[in-house]
């Protein structure tokens, strides 16, 4: 089973409206963010929560336990500031088009294949700011 | 500190940018000042990056280091100490 993971944070889009001619802004706010579009079918994996908001949650599951380890590790290395939370996603199918030898075993007839890979989508975090 | 604005639901709002679908999210009130909303979703977007960044060095780490102890205090911690999410 793979435990790989990502946050849904590559070609996100922090943005702002700006109206033009031809095309106003159709949004309650001018500003925005823009994630890529999962798949979010009736097919599709449900979106999973893997920690809670203010609890941690059980980790009886290797996706929870890898999860719980980044929690953890990153609590540590920013030296007790932030804390991630709410950590929930779904699967997403990374496609090999061009299988490389190291992944012979799993791809060695050379067709299309996929990888369920965890896609994190809108994370919090609890933060602790220094006082001066 | 937590989010507490409640935020569009991702399905209601999409749009395609160079070819590829987006999800767009702004906060669910109407009412809410403009300079809020960018406070609010700049909050939102630095905790995405920061996700991305943390699992990047993350990944280096058990790389590295497969299964050794959890390092003390990094650089990472520099970049987030005067940040406050909302």
């Amino acid at each position: 089973m793979s435990v790989e993971f990502y946050f849904n944070y590559e070609g996100s889009i922090f943005g702002k409206c700006v109206d033009s001619p031809w095309d106003g802004c159709y949004l309650p706010h001018i500003y925005f963010i823009a994630t890529p579009l999962l798949p979010c079918g009736a097919a599709d994996p449900l979106v999973e929560k893997y920690t809670g908001n203010g609890t941690l949650g059980p980790a009886t599951d290797d996706m929870s336990k890898a999860i719980h380890a980044f929690v953890h590790w990153s609590l540590v290395v920013s030296d007790n500031t932030l804390l991630f939370c709410d950590l929930q996603g779904g699967l997403w199918h990374r496609v090999y088009l061009h299988p490389s030898s190291e992944e012979s075993n799993e791809f060695i007839t050379g067709s299309l294949d996929m990888k369920g890979v965890l896609c994190l989508i809108d994370p919090q975090g609890h933060t602790y700011v220094h006082s001066s | 500190m937590t989010n507490s604005h409640q935020l569009i639901h991702p399905l209601c709002s999409k749009a395609r940018f160079n070819s590829r679908e987006y999800v767009v999210t702004q906060p669910f009130a109407p009412e809410i000042q403009q300079s809020n909303v960018e406070e609010v979703l700049k909050a939102e977007y630095a905790l995405l990056c920061l996700g991305h960044a943390f699992k990047s060095e993350f990944d280096k780490d058990i790389t590295q280091n497969l299964v050794g102890s959890v390092p003390s205090t990094s650089h990472l911690a520099f970049f987030i100490t005067d940040v406050v999410f909302i």
